[in-house]
């Protein structure tokens, strides 16, 4: 990790050695990164790499569990929000923290309104934010609420707030993931703007274009670490993608199965499907094999899965599923005809925490399912848990054990076990290993392999690389909503599916970063789908 | 990067719109209206002592209600108001048994509501429970406490021909009474608190979005607390004045106002998904339900017709607010790509 | 905003229609009086506004009934004040709450006439038509006492209080515990509170019941209670002797069938009949309705005897039963004491205020 020279002796901000782990899952694992004052100093990596939590850390949202963060060259301790704020740490998320209901100035001044007697000054808020709404191209009524203004709006009114504060050093999580071209240009000659006051920025990004156009250092972090830091005039895409990929984790993967006869002519057929978030997918997915589904965050992966759960409508398209019928129109229909998800937040959408392992598994037996008696027969559900327990080797003290007490992988297993009751002949899984230990993951991709093996449709989406390579037969890459490609065979190779993923192209010999310097090229060229 | 296809709704209206119709002109016309309405049937409900006298009527419940909306924008819910209130009044009046100074009563009376509402505040943020649990608990202690204190028996205050009874039961300008004056400039003060106050901000940040607010800075439990002890507070003034007006408290005065209170509060327009609340709204909400209880009067109409209006005009109130908010959300959604 | 305007609109628009719908035409020169009652869908109540309306049809006046729940003070003055400011000339109304007081007697100043009946506030500076409480208390504990064998009788006694702080309702049972003192041997608990709604009337009575299940007698002081009485008394093998107030249906029903012993009236038929009657006659001679005391008599009801009060015939227990749900009926048997009432007959009968307590 070579550091150049800087223009001033101390790095602006400094992170040694930052550790931190939510339960089993490892965030930060000594993370080490140095900001130079006055300069774009980019982030990048995988989904998973820390990015987010280093982020958060510094802006008091996440307290680290061990290592060192050096302002000016002084140790200190951020614990709050508010304490990051005071030291002039500004943040904006990816997330937007907004107040929907508020206006646009009242969310530009959120607990920072001036008053004048007594008063909060409306007028004051308007002259302070006048000028940097214009060079952000801003032009809204500033006293509607902020709900009425597109996504891209909102996202530069967060960016304004923060700026408004002349934030020492700025972090910008995936500031314009919601932008259009003409805004995120905008948004980069503000930043230039600001670099040239002296003020400091950390950028966090997938978007390797944009990193390139506007970064002047580049970290790039790899399961809690960084990996390497350049300049980014030293650097080039596939170095980079190189740096976040690393050498292979030996996850052992379980072998394909031999098929099970019968059911090999089924599958799903998506024609054209659209809607809000989906542009124009079209693909189709055979019984027996393991379909991938990759994307960058909002680029439509977990929208396709909910669209084909019935979760969310789409707009247009058609999608035949095995039974020969639709899209379902609810969940609990694509339940009863044998389809089923499991999603990506298990503690929110795919558990009742605080029910034991034998409701849980009994849930879509007994919700979803049409006939049978109306009382709730406490020893079939027995049955069923003791069944699962047993079959995917659940970890528990009893079948009455609340879900809460389970471990992540455990927890995982009794989403899968509850569908697994219900026999479904379409699997749709979103992030199945998110947050899942080793063993756990291991065990997991054994019943991926089986579901398929048992004729099974089975449609996979992950954040990581390894997975997909590992498990699927052929991966769907979607770009902003968009099918940007399909790989499969010999094209299975991380880089050419992070390349994929992130500029929704394949590499070729274009691939060297200085090209993608320039604003304004910025984007899905013509021509792509 | 994404295209221009964003959302459906244009921009909002370029600066100089400024001067946009505020949003309780919804319930002011409907008002109106009815009172049009009841006023050419019956011309005598249009006499100003008539109209004064629906304004006198508002004045207790119409105090606590401004004080709800507060609490409603951050979506809780105070269900002892009316407790708080009697227990007040009880307070103030059994000081003026004890031949203490009646002015001194009516400051103790508001102080002593304030500490109800303390304590209300600090349970909420102690146990960490919504409000609307919390008084659930607290109305029946205030309740029985109050009930303990004055034995079930009305209190009545001797000596009311001093300064502090005459001048409550005055009439400014010969018309208008004391406590309707009261009332509504404690509803232009809790107006401009609301909007134009950092207090009244930090509550609708609050109510708008817990999260974000706590990540601006605001500390969420705080404004609970604060909300929790204005509305305490103007229980306490609302009561004191009452014994000051009615010369009397019955043990059972305010057993229900809470359901009228958050009635007029949600007719005025103060949506229960919090973010957003209308002191204008909440007066003309008091307005209308004692406009619909006079009309029924005027109209002659079978007393057990007035309990099913009273309850149909309130159903559709909060109908209509639902399906408002319901189109706004698809709305938004469908201006906003989801992911 | 639109959005808004409409709700606000359809909202305006309902109320005025549901009111216009069920409003009838008012005849501008017909006398009209308001009155109000303290609680709804209660049938003793029900009888009081029978015995009102009946005056009205007599008279000629048109009447419009209030009906507020709760015993909530200050509703129903805001009732009063609308009804004096929609144009009747008088208003009758029970008074449950000092609190009204002051706004009664505004009124009254102001030249409208008003007329107290069941509950009332000595301050208010009106008639007021009831019983004597503490007196019909008395004649209710020596009924008791003597079911339960007189000066030498033992036992628990249990009183419970539908609304306790109601002064009428202190009165009572203040009569009844001197009434019960005449037996040493007694032991009286309470009054409890047993709430006015029937369903939660019954229930604390079972649970006194559950908590003294060695009781003689339980006493109640208002309309609900002896149905509630029987009622447990039916269910636990009629161990005790069950008193209380009222002849409505239930309660008459009760003890017809051997459930429950005894049960007091007030003349519900005269404390609706006779505040209209002499809010007519003030409005008519332009004065205030005098400060005074009409007792409106007291009835005791047992199942071998029926005494109707205010000097009326004997009728038999069925007959009793068949007025307590026929207004039309009980407006006949009630003719002999409205025609008392013509002329200087009105106010013979009254008493000072003072005396309703006695």
């Amino acid at each position: 990790m070579a550091a150049r020279s800087a223009p001033h002796p101390t790095p602006l901000i400094e992170v040694r050695g930052l550790a931190k782990r939510y339960g089993g899952v490892v965030a930060l694992d000594n993370m080490n990164l140095a900001v130079e004052r006055g300069t774009i100093h980019a982030v990048v990596g995988e989904n998973g790499a820390g990015k987010s939590t280093l982020m958060k850390a510094l802006a008091g949202a996440v307290r680290p569990d061990s290592g060192t963060i050096l302002l000016d060259g002084q140790a200190i301790a951020i614990d709050s929000p508010n304490a990051a704020r005071k030291r002039g740490i500004g943040i904006v998320y990816q997330e937007l923290s907004l107040f929907p209901q508020r206006s646009v100035l009242a969310n530009l001044f959120v607990n920072r309104e001036p008053t004048r007697g007594g008063f909060v000054s409306v007028a004051a808020m308007e002259a302070r934010s006048r000028d940097l709404l214009d060079q952000l191209g801003l032009h809204v009524d500033v006293h509607a609420p902020v709900s009425r203004l597109s996504i891209g709006e909102q996202q530069l009114v967060e960016l304004c707030r923060v700026l408004l504060e002349d934030p020492r050093l700025l972090i910008l999580d995936e500031p314009n993931s919601a932008l259009n071209k003409r805004e995120t240009e905008r948004l980069f000659t503000v930043l230039q703007r600001l670099r040239a006051r002296g003020n400091t920025m950390l950028y966090v990004s997938h978007r390797l274009e944009e990193v390139f156009a506007i970064s002047d250092r580049v970290t790039i972090t790899r399961n809690g670490r960084d990996v390497l830091t350049k300049d980014r005039t030293a650097l080039t895409i596939p170095e980079v993608i190189e740096g976040m990929i690393g050498v292979q984790h030996d996850v052992l993967f379980p072998p394909p199965l031999p098929h099970r006869a019968g059911q090999a002519g089924a599958r799903i057929a998506v024609e054209n499907l659209s809607n809000d978030t989906l542009r124009d997918i079209s693909f189709t997915a055979r019984a027996g094999e393991v379909v991938g589904l990759a994307g960058l965050e909002g680029s439509g992966v977990s929208n396709l899965l909910a669209v084909l759960f019935g979760t969310e409508a789409a707009r247009s398209g058609r999608v035949t599923y095995p039974d020969a019928r639709g899209l379902p129109k609810h969940p609990a229909e694509a339940a009863r005809r044998g389809v089923c998800l499991v999603p990506a937040d298990r503690r929110r959408n795919g558990l009742m925490l605080d029910k034991s392992i034998l409701f849980n598994i009994s849930q879509v037996a007994v919700g979803a399912g049409r006939g049978g008696s109306p009382w709730f027969s406490q020893s079939r559900a027995l049955e069923r848990a003791n069944r699962q327990i047993a079959a995917l080797r659940i970890k528990a003290r009893s079948p009455y054990s609340l879900a809460n007490e389970l471990s992540g992988g455990n927890q995982q297993k009794v989403v899968i076990g509850k569908w697994l009751e219900i026999g479904p002949r379409v699997f749709l899984l979103d992030d199945p290993t998110r947050g899942v230990d080793v063993g756990a993951k291991r065990e997991i991709y054994g019943l991926i392999r089986q579901m398929s093996a048992d004729g099974g449709i089975v449609l996979f989406s992950s954040t990581e690389l390894p997975e997909l390579i590992g498990l699927c037969d052929r991966i769907l890459v979607l770009y902003q909503g968009r099918l940007a490609g399909e790989l499969s065979g010999a094209q299975l190779d991380s880089r050419t599916l992070l390349h994929l993923i992130n500029t929704a192209e394949l590499p070729s010999a274009r691939d060297s970063g200085p090209e993608f310097a320039v604003p304004g090229a910025i984007g899905v060229p013509e021509g792509r789908p | 990067m994404k295209d221009e296809t964003m959302s459906q709704q244009t921009a909002p209206r370029a600066p100089e719109a400024r001067r946009r119709l505020p949003d309780e002109i919804g319930v002011i016309v409907a008002l109106a209206v009815m009172m049009t309405v009841i006023g050419v049937a019956r011309p005598r409900f249009l006499n100003p002592l008539n109209l004064l006298t629906i304004l006198g009527h508002t004045t207790f419940l119409g105090m606590l209600a401004v004080g709800m909306v507060f609490l409603l924008a951050i979506r809780e819910i105070d269900l002892s108001v009316g407790w708080i209130f009697n227990f007040s009044a009880v307070f103030t009046a059994l000081l003026m048994v004890a031949h203490i100074d009646p002015w001194i009563c009516a400051v103790a009376g508001v102080i002593f509501g304030a500490g109800l509402g303390l304590l209300n505040g600090v349970l909420v943020t102690t146990l960490r429970l919504p409000a609307i649990i919390v008084t659930l608990g607290t109305f029946s202690m205030f309740q029985g406490l109050s009930l303990v204190v004055n034995n079930s028996r009305a209190v009545v205050p001797p000596g009311q021909d001093s300064s502090y009874f005459n001048a409550i039961s005055a009439k400014l300008f010969g018309v208008l009474p004391v406590p309707a004056v009261v009332f509504l400039v404690l509803a232009v003060a809790m107006h401009l608190v609301l909007h134009r106050s950092r207090f009244g901000y930090r509550v609708q940040a609050v109510g708008s979005n817990p999260e974000a607010a706590e990540l601006a800075g605001i500390s969420n439990a705080m404004v609970r607390l604060q909300t929790l002890v204005l509305m305490g507070a103007i229980c306490g003034l609302s009561g004191a004045m009452y014994v000051g007006f009615r010369g009397a408290i019955d043990p059972n005065e305010g057993s229900d106002f809470v359901l009228m209170v958050v009635a007029a509060v949600i007719i005025g327009g103060t949506p229960l998904s919090g973010g957003a609340g209308t002191v204008i709204g909440a007066v003309i909400g008091t307005l209308i339900i004692q406009v619909i209880s006079s009309g029924l009067i005027f109209f002659g109409i079978d007393a057990t017709w007035s309990t099913f209006v009273t309850g149909a005009v309130i159903v559709l109130a909060v109908s209509l607010d639902q399906i408002v908010k319901y189109q706004r959300t698809r709305r938004a959604r469908r201006a906003r790509p989801s992911g | 905003m639109s959005s808004r305007f409409y709700r606000a609109a359809l909202m305006a628009g309902t109320a005025a229609i549901v009111m216009g719908a069920a409003a009838s035409a008012r005849a501008e020169e017909k006398i009209s009086v308001g009155f109000v009652t303290h609680a709804q869908g209660n049938p003793f109540i029900q009888q009081i506004v029978d015995g009102a309306q009946a005056a009205a049809d007599d008279l000629g006046v048109t009447l419009t009934v209030a009906q507020k729940s709760g015993g909530d003070p200050e509703a129903q003055l805001r009732a009063v004040q609308n009804f004096v400011s929609s144009g009747v000339q008088g208003v009758a109304t029970s008074v449950p709450g000092e609190s009204m007081a002051k706004g009664l007697n505004d009124i009254i100043a102001s030249g409208v006439p008003i007329a107290q009946y069941n509950l009332l506030a000595t301050s208010v500076k009106a008639a007021y038509v009831g019983e004597k409480s503490v007196e019909s208390g008395r004649i209710l504990g020596k009924m008791i006492v003597a079911k339960m064998g007189g000066a030498a009788a033992k036992g628990t006694v249990v009183i419970g209080n539908c609304f306790p702080g109601f002064p009428v309702l202190e009165n009572r049972a203040k009569g009844v515990q001197e009434s019960l003192k005449t037996a040493p041997g007694l032991k009286v608990l309470g009054p409890f509170d047993v709430k006015v709604s029937a369903v939660e009337n019954y229930n604390h009575w079972e649970q006194l019941y559950a908590a003294n299940p060695d009781a003689a007698a339980m006493v109640g002081l208002c309309a609900p209670d002896v149905a509630s009485l029987g009622k447990l008394n039916a269910a636990t093998g009629d161990k005790f002797i069950a008193g209380g107030y009222d002849l409505t249906e239930e309660n008459l029903a009760a003890i017809k069938g051997g459930h429950a012993y005894v049960t007091l009236g007030q003349s519900a038929f005269v404390q609706g009949y006779l505040p209209i009657a002499l809010l007519v006659d003030a409005i008519k001679n332009k004065k205030p309705t005098p400060v005074g005391f009409f007792n409106s008599g007291t009835q005791i009801v047992t199942a071998d005897s029926v005494d109707m009060g205010n000097g009326l015939p004997k009728v038999t227990y069925a007959q009793a039963q068949a007025m307590a749900s026929d207004p039309k009926a009980t407006a006949v048997y009630y003719k002999p004491w409205t025609q008392s009432l013509a002329g200087a007959g009105l106010m013979a009968g009254m008493k000072p205020i003072a005396a309703e307590s006695e």
